[in-house]
């Protein structure tokens, strides 16, 4: 016990290494990681996007039966099938996604139908404040705020990268806010619901904050 | 140990992800296992604080015999008994797998605290933390499976092999 306790010196200085790399490490830390990884490239499939669910497992549909629904504080209540939903004048979205777990991919092109267009349809009811987005997955569930659902961009995507959408990207419809961080996509959407404020949504519940803007 | 990196890897890997799914579950048996991997340290340490203290010590501190041993320390992959020739408690591979270990386990607490409270911190904060967490994965794992390596290799690691029992020999 008489050397020099270099072990302790090591420990300490990997450990200010980390913080430094956390706080100001600009791109070396992704480096690292994928100079580890090597071929494996992060292990994701070829479109760049992790896959996360809160259930165990996607949610099937049936394209003769599949309907999304608009209900709630409406005039009039919509059930749209598929090719009708697919038969109106797309809008095309490229936005990065962002997930809040760190990961992003860059420029992802998005088509499908303005909620603000559903929402026009549909008559939206005095006393309606927020929308109520809920998946076919049975648990997932997050709300808009009635301006925010409203805003260009704000789609019920049916395509990415001119292709359906995948099953795990949430086929055949999934709500896509360009702005907001991927936990507001929620995907296998089947209902939007006019309430008349904001509820809590799934990972909201589970201590998400509710502004989910991405934050640069 | 083993909860982390099955937990992490189903959070990870896109494949496990999708036919696993129950993302939510798997986040929280993720943070219970670190909590319990950070608190159970921590609680030995504030009730056995002298024997800690005295461990830490013979991990930390090099002797000059501990120089020798990085002069060749390719014996010791091959199994080289008189390698592993102690010149304390411990050699000196063990001493320096002591260090980068806790290294990693502390650089993955850290840069974990950023991804679960991503909302208190910059989105860049948590996209370096998010890479440096995966690298300090891989260095961990790599390090524990050649510390299991090293142990099976050892004179009482091959006793346990061959199934003769433990090594009373050296005791």
């Amino acid at each position: 016990m008489t050397g020099p306790a270099l072990g302790r010196r090591l420990f300490l200085a990997g450990t200010a290494g980390c913080l430094a790399l956390m706080a100001a490490g600009g791109g070396v830390p992704a480096a690292l990681r994928s100079w580890l990884e090597g071929p494996l490239g992060e292990l994701t499939p070829s479109d760049g996007f992790h896959f996360y669910s809160v259930t165990a497992s996607i949610p099937r549909w049936d394209r003769s039966t599949w309907r999304l629904v608009v209900d709630g504080l409406v005039a009039r209540p919509q059930s749209l099938g598929l090719d009708e939903l697919a038969g109106r004048a797309l809008t095309s979205v490229t936005a990065d996604f962002h997930c809040v777990s760190g990961w992003s991919v860059p420029s992802v092109r998005w088509e499908g139908v303005p909620v603000a267009d559903l929402l026009d349809a549909s008559g939206v009811a005095d006393g309606a404040g927020a929308v109520r987005f809920e998946s076919a997955d049975g648990a997932y569930v997050d709300y808009l705020d009635l301006a925010t659902a409203r805003r260009e961009g704000v789609i019920i995507a049916l395509r990415l990268r001119g292709a359906e959408l995948g099953g795990e990207r949430g086929a055949p419809a999934r709500l896509v806010v360009p702005f907001d961080y991927g936990y507001k996509g929620v995907k296998w959407v089947r209902r939007l619901t006019l309430v008349p404020r904001s509820g809590t949504g799934y990972w909201e519940a589970r201590g998400y904050d509710e502004d989910a803007r991405i934050r640069d | 140990m083993l909860v982390l990196v099955l937990s992490g890897v189903v959070l990870y890997v896109p494949a496990l992800s999708q036919s696993v799914g129950q993302r939510f579950w798997v986040r929280s048996a993720h943070l219970a296992a670190a909590a319990v991997l950070a608190l159970v340290p921590a609680v030995f340490a504030a009730v056995r604080w002298p024997e800690v203290r005295a461990l830490e010590g013979q991990l930390s501190r090099w002797e000059p015999a501990d120089r020798d041993w990085f002069l060749r320390p390719w014996r010791v992959l091959v199994g080289d008994a008189e390698a592993q020739l102690q010149s304390g408690r411990f050699n000196a591979g063990q001493k320096l797998f002591a260090a980068l270990v806790a290294v990693g386990l502390a650089a993955l607490l850290l840069t974990g605290i950023p991804m679960s409270w991503w909302s208190r911190f910059d989105a860049a904060v948590v996209t370096r933390s998010r890479d440096l967490h995966v690298t300090a994965a891989y260095a961990v794992v790599a390090l524990l499976a050649g510390h299991v390596y090293l142990a099976l290799l050892s004179p009482d690691g091959m006793h346990l092999l061959s199934r003769r029992g433990r090594s009373t020999e050296r005791r």
